[in-house]
């Protein structure tokens, strides 16, 4: 129980924004479940959980029940979102991308199906289905990963269980000013003593949006559908069967930034799991589960009237596997985990373009690549009075090959064979020393080797556009392992309504893989700048860090302040490409009896350690007001709320440095919501 | 809680299996299988059947010649084919190039090749298959056969900008065009009179593919090369299917033959 709440007061980093992702499943919050839930899933997340103990998630639950999972990124320490248009952000941790970063749904990996990361896996989840964000980096990723980048897990709702027969419910709804946002959701459960199911559905709809000069940004839409269903089952006093699924569909979804759209992107996942563990006592677990995911992406350009050629790019990727974690408690402090996995993936996408009376053009993209995984993670954790030592080790093995004859010879044509599986060793090891001091003061060092493969892109991909830089991307078969080595620090202090957190990380690359101009190669039409490969650069190096600070200047009245920055370069000293600005939140937050107002001041300094050499520009510094006010009202059996929000106030004209093409974002926007529970 | 646990894993691994499976070929048998046979024709107790790869096209066609006993059906060998291929316009008569077959093969056929320079519409192409062994059996059979001109051109002919002889350029490979590398492959015959088109060798040919409607080429593409009795070997690299342009320039040393060629291959 202490070495619980040892956990609790370290890794605080990030904890105001755990803290609003707390809020969304406050009304399911059911004592016997979580206790279960929370231990038999301490193998991946004994981090994050803690959060949970913090008790805050009923203070902030003034926020908009409808925000997207990627307003919940874009407000979450280390966090940041690259943009191409409304829809479909790509998460970035630390100043890493996609290309680095994993994206997981309840642990299970996503791959997007996009050549150009439109879907990154959070667009195919909903926030309203969504118990919390995993943010895993450090080393922490190594039970998902081998990438240096981290992993971010998106931990779906369980249902409840080990209550009486029940039914529970709860629905709401949003309107937006600015370009007719429409969302809704819906979520129903049961749970009995040993069974428990939660559905929820949720759709959303946005028109074209105006940017603060009124000004109507084309292809700015969206729709949207997601349906979840989980399922809970004790069959036994030690033992919990986990189904999950999700079914996701968008459509009519425009990219602003970029000269085609999506009319349709759809995804399938499910889990099944399977959790031995011990009620009392030792806290050993045995799980089993098996996965699987199927996303399909279509894009085209037929709405754009610019006279290009028409033009379809879809795309496909599916992953399936199985994986088996076991806990056990060696001793009182002890405690090794154990982590194997296997995964098999594939990724195709394809290029036809339709000139007029001739015939069409046809070309692989992502040459149909099957990659098989195999995966042993292994972490042992030894505490003391106030000090807990960690090790983990991550070995995998990675086989790829393209399954396409056409796919081989696009790229024997380029002077590579690819007939033949590509073996890869990766991995990594990673060290981690936590202490505290009377429950307040935490501080944590972490340490971490990873071996990181290039991914299907930069390894096997094919002209693929790039409408940042207007460049095509070829990828490079023969790409060494990225190598990478990290350190970080982290500090909370947490003591009577003050909650101050500090961390630093700094990681050194070698074979830094990153795309270069081929001047040899030509571009596919006289609208692309040039040829660029993948390639693996001598080293590179990464620092930053985030404050967050929050404190409760009266009962009813809090303060929070949040800042984050980070640097990359590779070794000649050059910018990296798209490095988020200085970026901070200053938030006053006055919640009492029924009202909960809040007033929000974000912003981001300008950025002018640009790459010119990716055709990256320079972007200015921005401030926005946000004000949100909140009233719960309870009539009859019906418990609500009701809320009022108001995004950029001041109606700025603005965009961020991670924006593609500098669209401008939405000027004002009002929205009105409401949420009950049944 | 083992038997759910089977339940999981049986079926995973059989969708495992059946994703890494793979299919194998068998190889046929008959050699002429994949080929078209355009003729036969009994001539001295011989059997002689001629097949190509395709229907015959104004250009380089590829001609397979088996002669058989035609009692015994037994494959014979050791036989010297000629190919005579004659244009009867009516008001005058011409040949064409030919290759003809140096001896059979494994499987007793005799390869060789005829390029038609014109399609069988402004008159009837006849062509004389003469086969004739060293004891002096002879055995001869005329054909009249088709052909057709294909919807992209494989034969380009012209004047030559040094000395106005006239050429032909035809086209052997790529046969079946094919997204990635293809061996790009040219006969290049002159007219010495109507009667002879001798093969012409030790030309520079460069060549350079382009899709005119992307405004695009394509890397790693190889100029052919000579390799005897008026072939030339390359390589064109056709990085999607569509369609696509392939330039040609011919040089005689230093001096240009003809530019602004080329052949239209859709694939």
């Amino acid at each position: 129980m202490k070495l619980r709440y040892f956990h609790t007061f370290l890794l605080l980093l990030g904890m105001s924004y755990y803290a609003e992702a707390q809020q969304l499943p406050d009304t399911f919050q059911a004592a016997p479940w979580m206790q279960l839930r929370d231990s038999a899933n301490a193998v991946l997340l004994h981090q994050i959980m803690i959060s949970k103990d913090c008790g805050d998630a009923r203070m902030e639950s003034g926020q908009r029940p409808m925000r997207s999972i990627d307003e919940y990124v874009a407000a979450t320490p280390s966090l940041s979102l690259m943009s191409r248009g409304a829809f479909g952000k790509e998460p970035m941790l630390r100043g890493m991308n996609t290309d680095r970063l994993l994206v997981t749904v309840d642990g299970m990996p996503v791959m997007y199906a996009c050549i150009g990361k439109m879907d990154p896996a959070t667009s195919y989840v909903e926030s309203n289905n969504l118990d919390r964000i995993e943010v895993q980096s450090g080393g922490d990723e190594l039970a998902f990963t081998s990438s240096p980048g981290g992993a971010l897990n998106l931990k779906t709702l369980d249902p409840k269980i080990g209550s009486e027969d029940k039914h529970y419910g709860r629905a709401g709804a949003e309107f937006q000013s600015n370009g007719a946002g429409r969302n809704a959701f819906i979520k129903w459960g049961r749970s009995s003593e040993d069974f428990g199911v939660l559905i929820n559905s949720t759709w959303r709809a946005r028109d074209n949006y105006r940017d603060a000069k009124g000004k109507l940004i084309d292809f700015s839409q969206y729709r949207k559908a997601n349906l979840a269903m989980a399922l809970k089952w004790r069959p036994g006093k030690k033992n919990i069967v986990d189904a999950d699924l999700i079914v996701d569909e968008a459509w009519n979804v425009g990219y602003p930034a970029l000269p085609m759209d999506v009319p349709r992107a759809g995804a399938q996942l499910f889990t099944l799991e399977w959790k031995s563990y011990r009620p009392r006592g030792k806290s050993d677990e045995r799980s089993l589960r098996l996965f699987g995911n199927r996303v399909l992406h279509v894009m085209n350009n037929y709405a754009r009237d610019d006279g290009s050629m028409r033009m379809d790019m879809p795309g496909e990727s599916a992953v399936i596997g199985i994986s088996t974690r076991i806990k056990w408690q060696t001793r009182e402090k002890e405690t090794l985990r154990v982590k194997s996995e296997w995964m098999h993936s594939t990724a195709v996408a394809s290029m036809t373009m339709f000139p007029e009376g001739e015939k069409e053009m046809y070309m692989l993209t992502w040459p149909d690549i099957a990659r098989e995984s195999w995966a042993g993670y292994m972490a042992y954790t030894l505490g003391r009075e106030e000090i807990e030592w960690e090790g983990s080790l991550r070995l995998e093995t990675q086989v790829s090959h393209s399954r396409s004859a056409m796919g081989i010879h696009q790229w024997e044509a380029l002077g590579q064979d690819i007939s033949r599986p590509d073996t890869r060793l990766l991995g990594g090891a990673a060290i981690a020393l936590r202490c505290h001091k009377q429950r307040a003061l935490s501080l944590e060092a972490k340490s971490s080797a990873n071996l990181r493969a290039p991914n299907v892109s930069e390894q096997y991909g094919l002209y693929i556009y790039n409408a940042s830089d207007a460049f095509v991307y070829l990828g490079n078969p023969g790409l060494p392992n990225e190598k990478s080595l990290q350190i970080s620090l982290e500090s909370n202090y947490e003591k009577e309504g003050l909650r101050a957190g500090a961390a630093c990380y700094a990681y050194a690359f070698r074979d830094y893989i990153i795309a270069g101009i081929d001047t040899n190669l030509l571009p596919l039409n006289n609208q692309q700048n040039g040829v660029k490969v993948y390639r693996a650069i001598k080293a590179a190096h990464l620092f930053g860090g985030n404050v967050h600070f929050r404190v409760q200047l009266m009962p009813s009245l809090a303060l929070m302040l949040r800042a984050d920055y980070v640097d990359a370069r590779d070794f000649e000293g050059n910018y990296l490409p798209f490095i988020p600005p200085l970026k901070g939140s200053i938030r006053l937050r006055y919640a009492r009896g029924s009202f909960d107002l809040s007033a929000e001041l974000s912003g981001a300094a300008s950025q002018n350690k640009v790459s010119s050499y990716n055709g990256e520009d320079a972007t200015p510094a921005y401030c926005l007001v946000n004000v949100n006010a909140a009233y719960s009202y309870k009539v009859l059996m019906l418990k609500g709320k009701l809320l009022l929000t108001a995004e950029n106030l001041t109606n700025t004209y603005f965009w961020d440095h991670l924006d593609w093409n500098n669209v401008p974002r939405p000027g004002r926007n009002i929205m009105l919501s409401t949420v009950f529970d049944f | 809680m083992k038997r759910i646990a089977i339940a999981f894993i049986l079926p995973a691994l059989l969708l495992a299996v059946s994703l890494i499976g793979c299919k194998e070929k068998i190889k046929s048998v008959d050699p002429t299988e994949n080929l078209i046979s355009i003729a036969s024709g009994v001539s001295n107790g011989f059997l002689i059947e001629v097949f190509s790869d395709d229907s015959l096209i104004a250009g380089y066609n590829k001609l397979y010649v088996r002669v058989k006993n035609n009692a015994t059906e037994e494959v014979l060998s050791g036989f010297t084919i000629t190919f005579s291929p004659m244009m009867d316009m009516g008001g005058m008569q011409h040949a064409a190039p030919v290759e003809n077959p140096g001896g059979s093969n494994a499987d007793g056929l005799y390869e060789g090749a005829v390029v038609f320079i014109m399609p069988g519409i402004a008159g009837t192409w006849t062509l004389t298959v003469h086969a004739e062994d060293a004891q002096g059996n002879v055995a001869d059979i005329d054909l009249n056969p088709e052909v057709r001109l294909p919807a992209e051109a494989r034969l380009l002919s012209f004047e030559s900008d040094i000395d106005s002889g006239q050429y032909f350029v035809s086209l052997c490979a790529p046969l079946k065009p094919e997204v990635g590398l293809n061996d790009f492959e040219l006969a290049i015959h002159k007219k010495e009179n109507m009667m002879s088109f001798p093969p012409v060798d030790g030309l520079t040919i460069k060549i350079e593919p382009e899709m005119p409607s992307m405004g695009h080429g394509s890397p790693n593409n190889e100029n052919p090369v000579s390799t005897g009795n008026g072939h030339y070997l390359g390589k064109v690299n056709f990085t999607m299917t569509g369609y696509w342009k392939v330039n040609l320039v011919i040089m005689q040393g230093q001096d240009t033959v003809k530019s602004h060629l080329a052949f239209d291959i859709t694939l």
